[in-house]
This record gives C-alpha cells, sequence and structure tokens, in this order.
C-alpha cells in the first residue's frame, strides 16, 4: 500500500458526510480531484485493500437480536469436509479457525450466526450439527455489546 | 436504546442496495435515486433517517486488514467476576486495539478482540489490558486465529 492510499483511507474510513458530493470535502484535503480519489477507491476494492465499500449497520435496529458466536471442536482430520459443509450456509456470516489451549480450551473452529431470534439459531445449529456429525459444540448468545468497530489505521499503525 | 425500527419497503430495498452493491462514484445517493427509481432528495431523506435512528453507524470502507498492515489479531476469553463486568469491560473498551467487546453467557464471561500491526504489539496490548484489569492470568484465554475461511455479514432486510 502506497503513502497516498494510507491518506486516503485516513481521509474516508469513518464513513462519508450526507451531502450530495459525499467526497468532495476529502479530495480537497488529500489535493487530488473527487474522481481521482474515486477511482483510486475502486482500484483499492480491486486489489482487495477495501473489502467493501458499505454501511455498517446496527443489527438489532432491524430486529436482528440473536448474535452467536459457536465454537465446535472437530477432529484435524474432519476440518475440511466440515468446514466445506459449513460455508454453504449463508446463515454463517464468519468462520475462523483458532488456536487451542490444550486442557483448558479444545475448541478449534468458530462460526458467527445472526438471526431474528434465537430459536431460529438453536434450530439451525442443530440441524448443522446433524449436518456436520459435530457433536461437541457450545452455542454462545451475547448478552451487551460494550464495543464494535471496524478495523482502523491509523498514522501511528505503520 | 436498541428499540427495532420500522421499515417500509423503500427503506429495505435502499438498505439491500447501499449493503450489497453500493455505487462509488462521485454522487452515489444519484446513482442510487436512478437504480431505485426515486429522486435524490428521497434517497437522501431515508440514509439521514437510518443515520438518525442508527440503523446505519456510518458508510466507508472495510479494510482488508492484513492488507493495511494490521496483520496480528487474537480472541481473549476473561472470567470477569460478578460485579466486575461493567468496570472491566469499560477498561478493557478503552484499548485502541481492541476492536470487538462481547459480555457473553459463559464461565468466561468477555469476549475481546485484538488487532494491531505486529505480534510484539499484541503480546504487549493484552499485557496491558491483563495488568489494567487486575484479572489473573489463569482466567485468560488468548485464542488467536490461525485460519479465516469465511469474514463479513451481509443481512437480508426482511
Amino acid at each position: 500500500m502506497m503513502t497516498d492510499d494510507r491518506e486516503i483511507l485516513l481521509a474516508v474510513q469513518d464513513g462519508i458526510p450526507l451531502v450530495r458530493e459525499p467526497f468532495a470535502e476529502a479530495s480537497e484535503a488529500l489535493g487530488i480531484s473527487q474522481e481521482a480519489l474515486v477511482e483510486r477507491l475502486k482500484e483499492l476494492m480491486e486489489d482487495g485493500t477495501i473489502r467493501r465499500f458499505a454501511p455498517n449497520i446496527n443489527q438489532r435496529k432491524i430486529g436482528i437480536t440473536a448474535n452467536a458466536v459457536i465454537v465446535w471442536r472437530v477432529p484435524e482430520e474432519d476440518l475440511p469436509r466440515v468446514v466445506e459443509a459449513m460455508l454453504g450456509h449463508h446463515e454463517i456470516s464468519h468462520c475462523y479457525r483458532r488456536a487451542t489451549v490444550p486442557g483448558r480450551w479444545e475448541y478449534n473452529l468458530y462460526t458467527v450466526v445472526h438471526d431474528y431470534d434465537r430459536d431460529s439459531v438453536d434450530r439451525f445449529v442443530r440441524r448443522l450439527s446433524e449436518e456436520t456429525g459435530v457433536e461437541d459444540y457450545h452455542v454462545l448468545y451475547s448478552r451487551r455489546r460494550f464495543k464494535g468497530t471496524s478495523s482502523r489505521i491509523s498514522r501511528s499503525s505503520r | 436504546m436498541d428499540e427495532t425500527v420500522t421499515l417500509d419497503e423503500a427503506d429495505k430495498a435502499l438498505l439491500q442496495t447501499l449493503q450489497d452493491d453500493f455505487p462509488l462514484t462521485t454522487r452515489p445517493w444519484d446513482a442510487l435515486a436512478g437504480r431505485l427509481d426515486t429522486t435524490v432528495e428521497d434517497v437522501m431523506k431515508r440514509v439521514g433517517r437510518f443515520m438518525e435512528e442508527g440503523v446505519i453507524r456510518r458508510i466507508g470502507p472495510v479494510l482488508e486488514t492484513d492488507r493495511v498492515g494490521l496483520t496480528a489479531r487474537t480472541l481473549v476469553l476473561m472470567k470477569v467476576p460478578p460485579g466486575r463486568m461493567e468496570e472491566v469491560a469499560g477498561i478493557v473498551s478503552g484499548f485502541d486495539e481492541v476492536t470487538h467487546n462481547y459480555e457473553r453467557d459463559h464461565e468466561y464471561n468477555l469476549w475481546f478482540t485484538l488487532i494491531t500491526p505486529s505480534q510484539e504489539r499484541l503480546k504487549g496490548a493484552l499485557a496491558s489490558i491483563i495488568d489494567a484489569t487486575g484479572v489473573p492470568q489463569d482466567d485468560v484465554l488468548d485464542l488467536p486465529v490461525t485460519r479465516r475461511y469465511k469474514i463479513g455479514v451481509r443481512y437480508v432486510f426482511r
């Protein structure tokens, strides 16, 4: 990523304003034209630096109140098959593998599911368990959200 | 605080397009109006309402953290004593390196994620957090991602 790109991301990462030409102010501050700014943002999307340009939605406001992390203990040799099955479900927004702490925390696969209510999540997770054959899992609902921000760069984070 | 907001059909169509296919142009609201067969005034009024009501927190880039220099990440699980949750969660959220911080229904009742530019800074940040909260090391699990299979929330507005 070029230095100019850092400046571009710093200028727009906290969100664009609701004005007819929302890139006008940022482009002026950067000393480039609006067209050049938008063009560079598109290139940064194409090369994968920006995953997407989109609203950050407060899911609770639209009724999606059940947010669960499901941790699964999957034998190493079953992981490829299990992950493939899980990724086939659009309800799963995130799927990660994480380190374990032997003897204290043996879950190695994590999925995140968002839905309108807990019953839907519970039903979905039971179905996943049956489909994948993974029986050692735990559903963790969020009780309170203390912080939830997108990843941001800072002038010092080089 | 997280009252569900009532959305009409035009709101849902607009949110869906904003999320799935935001038009990166110098006049995005005009482009959205053209696509949704309405006026730019109508689009801007609705987006303004989404922001006021808290449905949308901001509209901007979702960064691919690996590509912007934020390469070290982990999930931390902490056993917080009853009665100290708000205090400890507040301390944790106060660290810039913390992106998500949730109370969850589990013996390990506080789950937070950290992201930094290097492993060294990650270890340093986690040590500072543990120190600041006074939670014993034995009540903390450090679970770095070893593989990401899927990331990205997309909602179906209904």
